[in-house]
């Protein structure tokens, strides 16, 4: 059973296979159900969300926020450490000068996320920080739909949200990129069984802005966008991991890195022709 | 984990072979759920417009639309923001879309409700949706001139941009003076 839905951004599809059709429904429904519960609270564009509310407030308060928001910021501060800072979330004043976040009137002059203190449920910024979770809360929504999935009982499942994907149960599933050249042309790329996909490359977010060209993929130790024409893929056991390690590969431009081994990750670079 | 890599993947083409995972994907969202993503906690009331023959001919001449425009599904918030619903033609099949437009006049943002082609879901991703946000009336709203194409999806791209012309034009000539 295959069903598809606009939410992140995106179209997700989840598809699901069992015998009793009322459970791959109930499944299904469970797997929309966490997703859009993590685009209420980690969402850009949502006013008061979670993600709102840290940017901002917490430089001058903790902000109490739900425990899914906490497990993302621990495992994006986890693999800023890890990248040597390739990955931040804390990018999002680039972002909005680029008009690819809604503007503020704060001034985030040191934004990253390793400015971010959590103490309980409470999340307190040393100074003020604006974080998007576009790089990973997408990878993270998969992986609450996929173990939404194998509560319901499922015996094989996918979601997909618009190529970030994990295949779970008894699936093998065949993934395929996008010629980062011509992206309505596919490769197959491999097949996938018990673990995730997840892909960045600049095709649909690459923009003249102001004279120059830009994309959602930024660098945050110098602030500037990639503007590379190839596609970064990565596969490893968590979506989550997945999704954030795509921007460390296009950052860092070649597949050597020790935070790879540390994930259980497998990069792949996609050449444009 | 089990991860096969493909052994030459670039070498391997498939677009025609293997539909992709989306190629199955039906869109369908309803009004209300449309309203919500588009004016989270607002509320919409109906407010159709009767349009003239010479209004339907500007519209026409602006957008090269030329499916009949049901006036019927327009609703505005409290704020004098517009929430329209249309429908073009994409390659074979209908796209369902909504339209939100500010007090302003300039886009607020566009959903896709019906999408029920095999190919061209790009027109869904949020990148290029996004490049709507902002423009008015005056923008040009053509394709490969402020408005990016998406290759594999030109034939709803093309529609969707031109439908949205015609609906700001719709807006410019027959809601703007509403206040």
């Amino acid at each position: 059973m295959r069903s598809s839905r606009p939410l992140l951004g995106t179209y997700v599809t989840v598809s699901v296979s069992h015998p009793d059709a009322a459970l791959c429904e109930q499944a299904i429904a469970a797997a929309y159900a966490a997703i859009g519960r993590v685009e209420a609270l980690m969402s850009a564009f949502r006013p008061d969300s979670d993600l709102d509310r840290i940017n901002r407030l917490a430089h001058r308060e903790p902000v109490a926020v739900d425990s899914w928001t906490l497990e993302v910021i621990r495992a994006a501060q986890e693999l800023h450490a890890a990248s040597g800072g390739l990955f931040d979330p804390g990018v999002a004043p680039a972002l909005a000068r680029w008009a690819m976040l809604p503007a503020s009137d704060l001034d985030y002059e040191q934004s990253s996320i390793a400015n971010l203190r959590l103490d309980g449920d409470r999340v307190h910024a040393l100074v003020p920080t604006r974080i998007d979770l576009g790089g990973i809360a997408k990878g993270y929504a998969v992986d609450r739909a996929a173990d939404a999935l194998l509560d319901a009982g499922v015996e094989a499942g996918l979601v997909n949200a618009g190529g970030d994907l994990r295949v779970v149960g008894a699936a093998q599933e065949p993934i395929f990129v996008r010629d980062p050249g011509d992206s309505g042309q596919l490769h197959f790329a491999g097949l996938l069984e018990q673990g995730a996909f997840a892909t960045s490359a600049t095709y649909y977010s690459r923009r003249q802005h102001e004279g120059r060209e830009v994309s959602a993929i930024v660098d945050p130790l110098s602030a500037q966008p990639l503007l590379t024409r190839r596609s970064y893929s990565v596969i490893a056991p968590l979506c989550l991991h997945a999704d954030a390690l795509t921007k460390v590969l296009a950052l860092a431009g070649h597949p050597d890195l020790p935070c790879f081994s540390r994930y259980d990750a497998q990069p792949l670079i996609v050449p444009s022709p | 984990m089990k991860w096969i890599p493909a052994s030459a993947l670039v070498m391997l083409p498939v677009a025609a072979l293997v539909a992709p995972a989306l190629a199955h994907a039906r869109i369908n969202v309803g009004v209300e759920e449309a309203q919500q993503r588009l004016f989270p906690g607002q509320k919409l009331t109906q407010a159709p417009v009767l349009l003239t023959d010479a209004q339907r001919d500007r519209m026409r001449a602006a957008s090269s639309v030329r499916e009949p425009f049901k006036g019927e599904r327009i609703w505005r918030t409290a704020q004098g923001e517009w929430f329209i619903v249309d429908e073009v033609i994409g390659k074979h099949e209908m796209v369902k879309y909504a339209l939100a437009i500010g007090a302003d006049g300039a886009i607020k943002g566009i959903e896709i409700m019906e999408y029920v082609e095999s190919y061209g879901y790009e027109v869904g991703e949020a990148a290029w949706r996004q490049q709507f946000v902002g423009k008015t009336a005056e923008a040009p709203l053509k394709l490969n001139q402020d408005i990016k194409n998406i290759s594999g999806a030109t034939l709803s791209c093309k529609h969707l941009t031109d439908g949205v012309k015609r609906v700001m034009v719709m807006h410019e000539l027959a809601l703007k003076s509403q206040k």
